[in-house]
């Protein structure tokens, strides 16, 4: 039920349990001349579980917009779902984006001035094709302990870690097949740093998406199932 | 959904937001009561005078002659001849003509002898003929008609009785206190200089001259010195009373300051013109009330022409103003527009939401000019017009004055696609990193 075709076709159905998740080939990326990424190759299966660490400067934030398709390699080939994303124009880029992946952000992934409720359906307006599912909706409700009450709220009445699992709901409306968090726990305490992860990977589980998480902080690696640290994923000649 | 957006994102800067909407209706009060006061006041103005073919005067300026005749503005340099006067009123082109004498005045306001034909002839607005609100037209040398303004401002009633002042001026040393006038008519407003003006016979003119002191005129100051002979003619007032009903036609001006003319055939009115300003007894001037009071707003078209550009300097300013207010805001935004990317917004939509933001504040800010400036004159209409006599529409909503807000919303709308522009330019290459 949770798993229903949300491809567009059905060979890329097919595709998609034959090919990696993710993708990518050679891709190159720098600011002004000046190289930032260089990945010869790097693929994330169905299912998995990434935990990306790297430094503040290693590209990190450059990697998740090329992932997300806001940003566009100079050189290089990023498949996702067996999409070659790179190939598509800005707006179907975007169209993709919005289903097909969920992000979630350190903070500020909501604005402030709209309630809980239509920052979550926010999602709808871009990344569904008119079709609105409830019931889903009232289940991550509910099981990020997201009361009725809340959801009237203006998003900027809540504290960060409500707002961190109103970010949640909303990246996972959709249903989308890849969920891109990057830092979301750094700004709560360890309490509510372990409390989020539960529900985050949790939550996951349930729609069976990929996960790349985005960290400098390795205390959390053991949540997930691979470990791959940016700096040797990305190899950058320092003679540039 | 943009719309829910864009509303609730000004909500959330409504400070800022509804000064510029304030800052927008100002402008945009000034530009519509720029606008239609001069729509008003032109209207007003070509309504002064009509059924009237010609106006002759003592040779002058055009424009001098109608805003004297007319508006009771300025003063005549020269006088009309009464034998003119006769023989041009005889002319065979001539169907009607009236006879005007300016020069005094009662408490500021005009006297203008005139004959009751006056009443009949003289017309305004389109083609409406004077009428009475009270009682009629004078009959003999010692009666008054008043303009609507007159009565009102100074509280007269049928039968009051008033004095006239030599001179124009508000204040005046020189009354004719010898001779009293009764009001016997009070007109209906016209919303015309007639309102300010009082009407008495064109032969009491010539009485309150003759009868104060011969040398009134020319030495006002020998009036309050012989105020035994004022009294002494005071006492023959009865008989005079009864002479002046009998007398009034026969008492013959020497001169008269203009007379409005209506033609058998307004086919004939330019060769009548040039008869008259050719008339060799006398350097005479004809004027076409229209043609002169078109001449007369072509040089008030300056100022008209000024104030638009100032009212329009004004808008400028505000939404300038109100772009200005959009790119201060464009920094704190960075967040907003990440987290619409991030969901899968397109950039265009970003672009939009700051257009349609724009266009919400201009919007509001035009519906509040509007509302106001139509606010404000239904609120004094009545006062404007007791007061200056002017009769102020209210304001309509027509298609000159929607083009106006429509022009409005457009240049808002292509002013704000500078920040527009610029977070549509973030949105794309920034990406979803925030600088915090």
């Amino acid at each position: 039920m949770l798993h229903h075709n949300k491809m567009q076709s059905e060979e890329n159905m097919t595709m998609q349990e034959i090919q990696p998740v993710i993708q990518l080939d050679k891709v190159r990326f720098g600011w002004e001349g000046k190289p930032l990424l260089d990945i010869q190759h790097w693929q994330v299966e169905k299912g998995q579980r990434v935990f990306l660490y790297g430094p503040s400067g290693s590209g990190k934030s450059t990697l998740l917009n090329l992932l997300s398709g806001i940003l566009k390699p100079q050189q290089g080939k990023i498949s996702l779902l067996g999409q070659d994303i790179t190939a598509l124009s800005a707006g179907k880029r975007d169209r993709f984006r919005a289903r097909h992946i969920g992000m979630i952000f350190q903070q500020f992934n909501l604005l402030p001035y709209l309630s809980v409720r239509e920052n979550i359906e926010l999602a709808w307006k871009f990344g569904s094709n008119g079709e609105r599912d409830q019931g889903f909706l009232a289940h991550m409700l509910e099981r990020l302990e997201l009361h009725e009450a809340l959801l009237a709220r203006r998003a900027s009445n809540l504290s960060v870690g409500q707002q961190q699992r109103v970010a949640v709901a909303r990246a996972l409306l959709n249903k989308p097949e890849i969920i891109i968090a990057d830092e979301p726990t750094s700004a709560l305490d360890s309490d509510l740093r372990d409390q989020f992860l539960h529900l985050l990977l949790g939550c996951v589980e349930e729609t069976k998406a990929t996960v790349v998480f985005v960290s400098h902080d390795k205390t959390l690696k053991d949540y997930f199932d691979i470990h791959q640290d940016l700096r040797a994923l990305s190899v950058i000649e320092e003679t540039a | 959904m943009l719309l829910r957006i864009a509303s609730a994102s000004l909500w959330n800067r409504r400070l800022t937001v509804l000064l510029t909407a304030f800052s927008i209706a100002v402008s945009v009060f000034i530009m519509l009561g720029v606008d239609h006061l001069k729509n008003e006041l032109k209207s007003s103005f070509g309504r002064t005078v009509s059924g009237v073919d010609l106006i002759v005067g003592a040779r002058t300026g055009s424009t001098n002659l109608l805003l004297y005749s007319v508006f009771r503005i300025g003063n005549p340099s020269n006088n009309l001849s009464w034998q003119t006067y006769q023989a041009l009123s005889q002319s065979k082109e001539v169907a009607w003509a009236v006879p005007i004498s300016l020069g005094d005045s009662h408490k500021g306001y005009r006297v203008m002898g005139t004959t009751p034909d006056y009443f009949v002839h003289f017309k305004y607005g389109s083609r409406q003929a004077l009428s009475f609100d009270k009682g009629a037209a004078f009959s003999t040398t010692q009666q008054v008609v008043l303009g609507s303004e007159v009565a009102a401002k100074l509280h007269y009633h049928l039968g009051d009785e008033l004095v006239i002042s030599h001179g124009t001026g508000e204040v005046s040393f020189t009354h004719h206190d010898a001779y009293p006038f009764k009001v016997v008519g009070i007109l209906a407003p016209t919303g015309t200089p007639v309102d300010q003006t009082v009407h008495v016979n064109l032969a009491s003119i010539e009485l309150i001259h003759a009868s104060g002191s011969h040398s009134g005129r020319d030495h006002p100051k020998v009036q309050g010195t012989s105020q035994a002979q004022s009294n002494q003619e005071h006492d023959d007032d009865h008989d005079h009373d009864h002479a002046a009903q009998g007398v009034g036609h026969d008492l013959q001006p020497g001169s008269v300051t203009a007379m409005l003319v209506g033609l058998k055939s307004r086919i004939g009115t330019l060769t009548f013109q040039r008869k008259v300003n050719e008339y060799k007894a006398e350097p005479l001037l004809a004027i076409i009330p229209g043609v002169a009071l078109a001449e007369l707003w072509q040089m008030m078209g300056m100022v008209e022409k000024a104030l638009a550009l100032i009212a329009l300097l004004v808008l400028l300013a505000s939404l300038l103003g109100m772009t200005t207010m959009l790119l201060a805001s464009m920094r704190e935004r960075e967040r907003e527009i990440a987290v619409l990317r991030a969901i899968g917004a397109h950039a265009s939509f970003v672009l939009l939401l700051i257009e349609l933001e724009a266009i919400l504040i201009a919007l509001v800010g035009a519906a509040a000019g509007y509302l106001g400036l139509a606010g404000l004159l239904a609120l004094l209409k009545g006062w404007i017009s007791s007061e200056y006599g002017l009769f102020i529409n209210s304001l309509p909503l027509s298609g000159s004055t929607l083009g106006y807000l429509g022009i409005i919303v457009g240049l808002a709308a292509v002013l704000a696609l500078i920040p527009a522009i610029l977070s549509y330019r973030t949105a794309l290459s920034r990406g979803l990193s925030v600088r915090v």
